[in-house]
């Protein structure tokens, strides 16, 4: 008993003179936050990557599916495909410069005549993010249709609807319904139509 | 008095099928039901200009009607500004062209002003009907605490005050009906020195002979009282 008491007493004494010798100062904690972080992989640099590929005559299509299968198709002179790698996701956003998009907004039927409703709009630059399929344009002219048939248009000999400049657009084709967003848009609208 | 209402009503640059319209917007979201606008609205054509904080078009999936977008929603701060000057302010309007009908409310009050004169109310509501591809307004009707001031024209100058409950204009026909359940209607015109005090007034116009006439219906006094004269100053101050 006195044998355990005294094995205390002296474990008691050395650990008070460390405390005294060598105290925990405001840098040791420092320290310790530093290697924490360093430790954690979310903030590790070495595990971002990115590379790139450049492409020409780039033409996407891309079947969306609302009431009936609607057509779009994304067109560019030139893009650059971006893979960003981190912690086993890859990110893959496509940079266009001049596009071109078709888009068919609803395909009906006036009495037994198939009839679609189609935007056509330029763009200086676009993205495409293939990971939630968000096409951003900036710079951009927008045109409505209204023309026989349920085809994807190839050609827009009739005048136009509604036409529209904004300073960018954006929409997704995740989801049940198409998202379409325009920034500082100004659209004239034929009488006829009285339609965005 | 009744031309005014008739030139404003009309003119509301969403109901007019035959022109160009230009629309702005900060922000435009179009879901493939609903259209929103936000931020500094605008519409406009050849007949006007109107602006709002906020617009809503909603689409006609089922297509009832020939218009895409039956049912439009302004909101907040809506300013008409006509071709002729004239000024229409309140907080939102909606329109339905499925019911061929439109509804206006102020807050606190729908209030236009032109060269003709200056009609104040709480809300008020359009009725139209399609003759050949156009809009015509059929009925009018001004809620609550309504006022109406006719200056006239400038060949016709008028100088003619009303205040009511109700107000029913039937643009056709070329008559306007003016209620008042709780108190009574007060017409005053300052140029014939005439005051009229009843249930109901209605006046007429003639399309022919463009002759007005104005009849009181119930309870016709034509001096006003001390409390319908302090209203009536209380009302137009000017």
């Amino acid at each position: 008993m006195y044998k355990v008491i005294a094995l205390l007493i002296g474990c008691a004494i050395i650990l008070g003179m460390g405390w005294v010798i060598w105290p925990i100062r405001d840098k040791d904690y420092a320290l310790y936050d530093e290697l924490l972080k360093s430790s954690n992989p979310e903030t590790q640099e070495a595990n971002l990557s990115y590379s790139q590929q450049k492409r020409e005559g780039v033409s996407k299509q891309i079947w969306y599916q609302d009431d009936s299968p609607l057509y779009f198709q994304i067109v560019s002179d030139e893009s650059e495909l971006f893979f960003f790698r981190q912690n086993n996701t890859v990110e893959v956003v496509e940079e266009l410069g001049k596009v071109t998009c078709v888009m068919q907004e609803e395909l009906y039927f006036e009495g037994t005549k198939p009839m679609q409703k189609v935007r056509y709009l330029e763009a200086e630059r676009a993205s495409y993010n293939y990971n939630n399929q968000l096409f951003v344009a900036e710079e951009v002219e927008l045109w409505k249709y209204q023309l026989e048939g349920h085809e994807p248009p190839t050609h827009f000999h009739s005048p136009a609807v509604m036409h529209a400049k904004a300073q960018s657009i954006e929409f997704t084709l995740k989801g049940e319904k198409l998202n379409f967003v325009a920034h500082r848009m100004k659209a004239t609208v034929n009488g006829k139509e009285r339609s965005l | 008095m009744k031309k005014f209402l008739y030139v404003f009503f009309l003119s509301f640059p969403f109901c007019l099928p035959a022109f160009e319209t230009v629309v702005e917007s900060d922000e435009v979201h179009y879901n493939g039901e609903w259209i929103t606008l936000t931020g500094h609205v605008a519409v406009e054509n050849t007949m006007g200009r109107v602006t709002a904080e906020t617009a809503t078009l909603k689409k006609d999936a089922q297509k009832t009607t020939k218009i895409d977008f039956p049912w439009i929603e302004l909101k907040h701060a809506v300013c008409l500004t006509l071709a002729d000057g004239g000024l229409l302010q309140c907080d939102s309007v909606f329109l339905d062209y499925t019911q061929m009908t439109s509804f206006f409310y102020g807050k606190p009050q729908v209030t236009y002003k032109g060269t003709l004169g200056e009609i104040y109310a709480d809300r008020a509501q359009v009725d139209y009907q399609e003759i050949e591809g156009k809009l015509e307004a059929t009925k009018v009707t001004l809620f609550d605490n309504v006022r109406l001031v006719n200056m006239g024209s400038e060949e016709k100058p008028a100088f003619q005050y009303a205040l009511a409950d109700e107000v029913y204009y039937f643009p056709q026909e070329q008559v306007t009906v003016l209620e008042s359940k709780q108190s009574k209607v007060l017409f005053y015109d300052k140029l014939r020195d005439m005051q009229l005090s009843a249930r109901t007034v209605r006046a007429h116009r003639d399309p022919v002979t463009h002759k007005e006439s104005v009849q009181g219906v119930g309870d016709v006094r034509f001096v006003f009282g001390p409390e319908e004269l302090e209203k009536i100053k209380q009302r137009f101050p000017k």
